[in-house]
């Protein structure tokens, strides 16, 4: 886990990504711990009749993968303080990725808030769910 | 052409679910956590690993599991089809193996839209998650939109 401080990060540095092949396993595992048991996430029929070409990944699974990326990031004493993800995609199982990057920081309170834009990326590597992030950092003095 | 929406579902803006308490586990903290990364739920999780607090815990989308209560009485719904149109939480503190954690609902506004799947049905709320002591832990925007097949219908 890393230890980073305020004063390390500058506008415009990347955020660690996140690669993951989402397989139906973790879709229904997802559902299982998230009590969203709706069908058109593992069962493919049901999501056809739906409209969609086949199981689609839960939005907050998106979101939850975007906020273990800025989790892992921030480290032990660093803290999410506020997500905001907007779902203008449909994403099939299969590789996606999450990507970041510094927009601002400033200090408020004494406390050190680092602004992030967000993206979570299908297999071709689209943009599906675009989001906005802030992440308190500690500072060194 | 007519709307989906209701005068009944208008009545149901600023409209509060019944509170709901979830008693949060370290298991249920590392079962989620795991889902999250794609690996496979531990067989048992470790109360004692206290040396490292990530251990405990939770990735924050924890809070989607704590689902609230349903309006009493219940919402109009029209459409049997749900997606999930996006959310904006704010974290005032992370939540841990033994938390309480209390959700209410708040309908905020209903209206409607046409999409690719016809007539969709578009529901803003705001979800408030407060431990025991009654402290706020996050609030949720969420955006909740119906469509597709009636009701009932499946």
């Amino acid at each position: 886990m890393s230890k980073i401080h305020f004063e390390d990060v500058e506008i415009g540095d990347e955020i660690d990504p996140v690669r993951q092949n989402v397989t139906p396993r973790q879709l229904v595992q997802y559902a299982a711990v998230s009590q969203d048991f709706t069908p058109i996430h593992y069962n493919t029929a049901y999501a056809q009749g739906a409209g969609h070409d086949d199981i689609i990944i839960h939005g907050a699974l998106k979101t939850a993968l975007l906020s273990q990326m800025l989790a892992d990031w921030a480290g032990d004493i660093g803290a999410l303080k506020m997500l905001e993800t907007s779902y203008r995609g449909i994403d099939l199982a299969g590789e996606i990725s999450c990507t970041g990057s510094v927009t601002d920081k400033r200090v408020e309170d004494g406390i050190g808030l680092v602004d992030i834009d967000v993206q979570f990326r299908n297999s071709e590597g689209s943009i599906t769910t675009p989001g906005k992030a802030t992440v308190a950092l500690p500072k060194r003095d | 052409m007519s709307s989906v929406v209701t005068e009944e579902m208008r009545s149901f803006i600023g409209a509060e679910s019944p509170p709901i308490t979830y008693c949060v586990s370290h298991r249920e903290i590392a079962r989620f956590n795991a889902a999250i990364r794609g690996e496979l739920p531990p067989v048992e999780s470790d109360p004692e690993s206290h040396g490292n607090p990530r251990l405990l815990e939770a990735n924050p989308l924890i809070l989607r599991s704590f689902i609230s209560a349903p309006f009493d009485p219940p919402f109009p719904e029209p459409f049997h089809d749900v997606l999930d149109g996006g959310s904006s939480f704010e974290f005032i503190r992370s939540v841990v193996a033994g938390d309480e954690i209390t959700v209410v609902r708040e309908m905020q506004d209903v209206f409607e839209k046409s999409g690719r799947f016809g007539p969709m049905l578009f529901k803003i709320s705001e979800v408030r998650y407060r431990d025991f002591a009654g402290q706020l832990v996050a609030t949720q925007q969420s955006t909740s939109i119906s469509y597709g097949r009636p009701a009932g219908s499946v």
